[in-house]
């Protein structure tokens, strides 16, 4: 038992720290690897080098230009427009939610908060193959209204994530929506003119996260896209990329696109990121 | 106020919780969601395509214009995501025939749906399925069961007599032929590297590990979690499985052959022996390490990228137990057309499926892709004779067996079968391990 405080306190830091270390190289090193491979100039999946011995970016280029076989532009627009369209909306829906749950009270507010929160709990894919039922049965797993079906099963239930946004919403003094109403204001004109200006690191916070899951999503895409290559999103399409007669060709260029994929997110997060921070934690806090 | 703030990061870890689980489990789960509402989605195809305004036309409907509507027929094709070209062309090629001279046209709707997922695509959704489909043999048996395939009635025995054997055998149930051979090809055999090893060296496995010792190189066959390969050898020393009754269990007569059994322990723990995909294969050849692999034809390219000329192909080499020395076998493989029983233009899509595998496609896929043809013309002409993996994979189809009936029980009871003879420290006889396999495949 070391006596001196410390040097307790260093030799625990130093086990956290390379225990923390460690696990952070472990982390990392399947992402360096991906960017690693993405500018190897030799084809096939594996080698016995790590750093390769020529470099080159034309596996980028090839991605983008040599469409014949996989579209990757395609892809990438399908999934950006999907996006944003299920992003704005969900945004829409949780927000509106949340307000409804935190500023009025009505009969079973409390008891519908619970449904939906539990609701909110089971994993979306479990009722995948309903709601691709579901989907034929109005006409939209036609090629021309798959992306439609995509954005509705994308945002249809993200109103049910409203737990985050709706503790930051109490947050906001209720004194401000009682001015606003002696004001004249209706409860719909204090969400967007009083609370939803206020709320800025809580929509940054569900702009993010609704955006970042039809980005990546595969499983829906898979149900409901099946064997209409133009409406293929870019998980699906990479995926692709891997199969028996493909993968040693194309592994470089499926590393490069999986890079790319990764930059909308980037960018997105890195504006937003001092936003995000104080989202989650003033979510989570009530003043 | 510190309470809540547990609250709101315990809900957030338990959604990660969730988010994670959502990743590993959602394959399993798909799966599982599939195969579960197959019986059920059949019914309300068949209710569906009844209470269309439509009529029904099965493959023995001869005049094709019966099945226009409005002038037009409209024909969805599956096939894998390499052959969409080929496709087009042979489609188009095709309605340029049939049209001549007729009141109707077609139009085609292509889908891409590689041919080892067409079942599950298939069962998915079937009123959502194409008219014509490629699919490989090894899922013939559940297509079957669940009334998928629509049988080949015309040219029928012009089509068993073009074609090989293996092919037609591997879709033929009960005298009946439910689809149109198109590939031979999707079996395995031996690649090697033959500036290391001569055409002496690689017709036993026994001259291949000394050489391969003796020098330090690999070789390799991907026996490890993985029963195709690992079946090679008891088929070569005679086994049979016997095809599955249930879908799910196989009665195997491995037991019979304790010295394969041992011989593949002492195989697999051999200090050169390598296992492992294509891609490792690949490296390996690249850089020199690796003598010979057994793969397909559908790695020739990457294989030929990686060893130009020096690349060597034959039939799977010899074994020799204590008993005796069996020639290695292998399964057969075959990519087939198949014409969706549920089709309202089966007519026009038997004739499409026809064409598609005719000897003239077949001879074109070959041109294009170098995919072995099962049409005996076109496996005689000169073009494939010259072409070294066909070549050698033609070679070993007669030491192949088409896999039929092959359950799941098999495949998850050679998987712990070549985990316990891999690992050195397993205690057990090879009796014991070859008695849990036997027991293994018989059980659902």
């Amino acid at each position: 038992m070391i006596k001196s405080y410390s040097l307790r306190r260093k030799v625990a830091n130093a086990i956290v720290y390379t225990v923390l270390t460690i696990m952070g190289i472990i982390w990392i090193l399947p992402i360096v690897y991906l960017i690693i491979n993405s500018f190897d100039a030799a084809t096939g999946a594996y080698h016995s080098y790590i750093i390769p011995p020529e470099f080159t970016f034309d596996n980028y280029v090839r991605l983008f230009t040599e469409t014949d076989q996989f579209n990757y532009p395609k892809w990438f627009m399908n999934t950006f427009i999907i996006a944003i369209i299920s992003c704005v909306l969900s945004t829409l829906y949780v927000l509106m939610v949340s307000y409804t749950f935190s500023r009025l009270r009505f009969k079973s507010r409390k008891l519908l908060m619970n449904i939906s929160m539990i609701l909110g709990m089971f994993p979306g894919f479990m009722t995948m193959i309903a709601v691709y039922y579901l989907l034929k049965t109005i006409g939209l797993t036609q090629p021309s209204t798959q992306h439609v079906a995509l954005v509705l099963v994308y945002s249809g239930g993200a109103g049910l994530g409203y737990f985050i946004s709706k503790g930051f919403f109490d947050t906001i003094p209720r004194s401000l929506d009682e001015a606003a109403t002696i004001d004249g204001a209706t409860k719909n004109q204090i969400f967007w003119k009083i609370i939803l200006p206020m709320s800025k690191p809580i929509i940054v916070y569900t702009v993010l996260t609704s955006f970042i899951s039809p980005w990546v999503d595969y499983i829906f895409v898979s149900i409901i896209v099946r064997d209409q290559y133009d409406n293929y999103t870019v998980a699906i399409g990479l995926k692709k990329m891997l199969e028996r007669e493909f993968i040693s060709r194309y592994w470089t260029r499926f590393c490069a696109g999986a890079v790319i994929v990764s930059i909308p997110i980037t960018i997105l997060f890195c504006c937003m990121q001092k936003y995000y921070v104080s989202g989650v934690t003033a979510g989570g806090v009530k003043g | 106020m510190l309470s809540k703030k547990k609250v709101a990061s315990l809900i957030l870890a338990s959604l990660m919780v969730a988010g994670a689980f959502a990743g590993c489990g959602g394959n399993k789960d798909d799966d599982n969601s599939r195969g579960g509402s197959n019986p059920g989605s059949q019914g309300s195809s068949n209710t569906g395509s009844q209470g269309g305004s439509t009529t029904h036309y099965g493959p023995e409907n001869t005049d094709l214009s019966d099945e226009a509507t409005n002038g037009v027929i409209k024909l969805k094709v599956w096939g894998s995501q390499a052959d969409q070209d080929i496709l087009k062309k042979l489609c188009t090629d095709f309605a340029k025939e049939y049209e001549e001279g007729k009141s109707y046209k077609f139009e085609f709707e292509y889908g891409v749906v590689g041919e080892p997922d067409a079942q599950k695509t298939i069962t998915g959704d079937p009123d959502a399925a194409a008219d014509v489909f490629a699919f490989a043999n090894d899922q013939f048996d559940l297509l079957l069961d669940g009334g998928y395939l629509a049988k080949v009635i015309r040219n029928k025995d012009e089509i068993i007599a073009a074609n090989d054997e293996g092919s037609v055998a591997s879709v033929t149930d009960n005298g009946v032929l439910y689809a149109y051979p198109l590939t031979s090809d999707n079996g395995y055999f031996l690649y090697y590297d033959k500036s290391k090893l001569t055409e002496d060296d690689v017709k036993s496995w026994e001259s291949i590990v000394s050489k391969c010792d003796t020098n330090g190189w690999k070789y390799h066959m991907n026996l490890i979690d993985n029963g195709w390969y690992l079946a090679g050898f008891f088929i070569g020393a005679g086994a049979q499985i016997i095809p599955s009754t249930d879908n799910k269990t196989n009665d195997v007569e491995f037991g019979k052959y304790p010295d394969v059994a041992e011989y593949l322990r002492t195989f697999v723990q051999g200090a050169n022996y390598l296992n492992g995909d294509d891609n490792l294969v690949e490296a390996g050849f690249k850089d020199g390490t690796l003598a010979c692999a057994v793969s397909g034809t559908w790695a020739a390219e990457a294989f030929e990228g990686a060893l130009g000329d020096n690349l060597g192909a034959t039939k799977l080499p010899t074994f020799t137990t204590t008993k005796a020395t069996y020639q290695t076998g292998s399964f057969g493989g075959y990519k087939l057309i198949g014409v969706n029983a549920y089709s309202k233009v089966g007519g026009a899509a038997a004739c499409l499926a026809e064409y598609l595998s005719s000897e003239s496609s077949q001879a074109y896929r070959f041109e294009q892709k170098g995919y072995g043809p099962s049409n005996k013309n076109v496996q005689a002409s000169d073009a494939v004779k010259a072409n070294a993996p066909l070549a050698a994979l033609g070679a070993q189809s007669a030491y192949s067996v088409p896999q039929r009936g092959v359950a799941n029980a098999f495949w998850s009871a050679s998987n712990a079968f070549s985990q316990a003879i891999k690992d050195p420290a397993n205690t057990k006889t090879t009796q014991e391990l070859l008695d849990a396999y036997v027991a293994g495949c018989k059980e659902a």
